[in-house]
C-alpha cells in the first residue's frame, strides 16, 4: 500500500520542481506540451495494458491512483521538466547528460511501479520500456518544435524561445 | 475478458463521422478570435479530459462503463476522443465571443452541461456508450459542469499569462 503516498509525494515534489522552475517556454505552450503528452501516454499505455495484454496495471482498487498518477501526472510533468531543461541548458554535452538524467529518472519510475505492483509486466521488457521513455523525451522536444512553428506565421506570436 | 456488443457498422459509427466531420468542418469556416496555439490549447482540452475519463472509469479496476462496439480500445473510440475537441473549442469560442460574465456565467454552464448530458443520451441510446456495467448518467451533469468550470479558469489563466 506503499506504492501510492510515494507516487503521490513523488507527483507533487516534480511539479514543485516544475513550478519553480526557469522556464524557457510560456503557459500556453507548456499546456499544450502536457496535453498532449498526456493523450499520448494514455494512448500507449491503454493498447499495452487493454489491446495487446503486455503489461497490467493493479487491480487493487485503492494502489489503482497510483497508475494514474504515473499516466496523467508523473511522465507528462517529467517531459515538461525535460523541454524547459533543455533549452535553458547551453551545449551538447551538457543537453546530453540533462536527457540522460531525464531518461533515468523515467525509468525509475517504471522500476518503483514494479516494486510496488502497481503495474506488472507480462510480456514487456526493460528494453522496450527504454525505448518508449526514449520516445516520450524525445515526443517532447518534437512537440515543442511543432509549436514553435505554428507560431511562427501567428500575428499574436507568443514564443519566449 | 473482451465484452463484445455488436460488430456491425452502424448509427454509433455514422455519429463519431458525422459529428467529427461537421464540427472540425464548422471550425474552419467559423472567424478565428484566438490565436493559434490558444485555439490548439483549448481544442485539446476536451480531447484530453474526455480521455481522462474514459480511461479511468471505463477499465480496470473501476471499468463502469464501455465506449463503442467492445470493451477493448479500437479506431472508433479515438476517433470519438478527437470529436470532443470542437466541442471544447466552441464552448470557450461563444464563451469569449458572448461576453459571458458574472452569473450569466451559471446560466451558460447549465446550457453547456445539459447540451453535454443530451449527447451523452444520444449516444448510448445508439450504442456509443454501454452502461451495463453499473455506470448511471446523474454523474454527468456534475462532471461536465466541473471540467468547464476548470476550462474557464484555464481560459482566464491564459489571457492574464499573454497580458504579462
Amino acid at each position: 500500500m506503499i506504492g501510492l503516498p510515494l507516487t503521490l509525494v513523488i507527483t507533487l515534489t516534480l511539479a514543485l520542481v516544475f513550478y519553480f522552475q526557469t522556464k524557457s517556454i510560456n503557459f500556453l505552450q507548456n499546456s499544450i506540451i502536457y496535453m498532449v503528452m498526456t493523450i499520448f501516454t494514455t494512448n500507449v499505455l491503454t493498447i499495452l495494458s487493454l489491446n495487446l495484454k503486455w503489461i497490467t496495471p493493479t487491480d487493487h482498487p485503492f494502489i489503482f491512483p497510483a497508475y494514474l498518477l504515473y499516466r496523467d501526472g508523473i511522465i507528462p510533468l517529467l517531459i515538461l521538466i525535460f523541454v524547459n531543461g533543455f533549452y535553458t541548458t547551453k551545449g551538447l554535452r551538457i543537453r546530453a547528460i540533462y536527457f540522460f538524467i531525464c531518461f533515468i529518472c523515467l525509468h525509475a519510475m517504471e522500476v518503483l511501479l514494479l516494486q510496488y505492483k502497481i503495474i506488472e509486466y507480462l510480456k514487456w521488457k526493460w528494453l522496450f520500456s527504454a525505448i518508449t521513455n526514449i520516445g516520450y523525451l524525445m515526443m517532447g522536444l518534437f512537440i515543442l518544435k511543432m509549436l514553435l512553428y505554428v507560431v511562427k506565421g501567428s500575428p499574436k506570436n507568443d514564443s519566449r524561445i | 475478458m473482451t465484452v463484445v456488443y455488436e460488430k456491425s457498422f452502424d448509427w454509433n459509427e455514422w455519429f463519431v463521422i458525422i459529428v467529427l466531420i461537421s464540427l472540425h468542418g464548422l471550425m474552419i469556416i467559423t472567424p478565428k478570435i484566438f490565436s493559434k496555439t490558444e485555439g490548439i490549447a483549448h481544442y485539446l482540452y476536451g480531447i484530453t479530459i474526455v480521455y481522462l475519463f474514459d480511461h479511468t472509469l471505463s477499465t480496470k479496476p473501476w471499468d463502469f462503463y464501455d465506449v463503442n462496439d467492445n470493451s477493448n480500445f479500437q479506431l472508433f473510440d479515438f476517433l470519438y476522443y478527437i470529436m470532443n475537441g470542437p466541442f471544447s473549442y466552441y464552448f470557450i469560442y461563444l464563451y469569449q465571443k458572448l461576453k459571458i460574465d458574472g452569473f450569466r456565467t451559471i446560466l451558460y454552464l447549465l446550457l453547456w452541461s445539459s447540451l453535454a448530458v443530451l449527447m451523452e443520451w444520444v449516444g448510448f441510446k445508439i450504442g456509443l456508450f454501454h452502461y451495463d456495467k453499473g455506470y448511471n448518467m446523474h454523474w454527468s451533469f456534475p462532471i461536465y459542469m466541473m471540467v468547464q468550470i476548470i476550462q474557464i479558469i484555464f481560459y482566464h489563466k491564459i489571457r492574464r499569462s499573454m497580458n504579462h
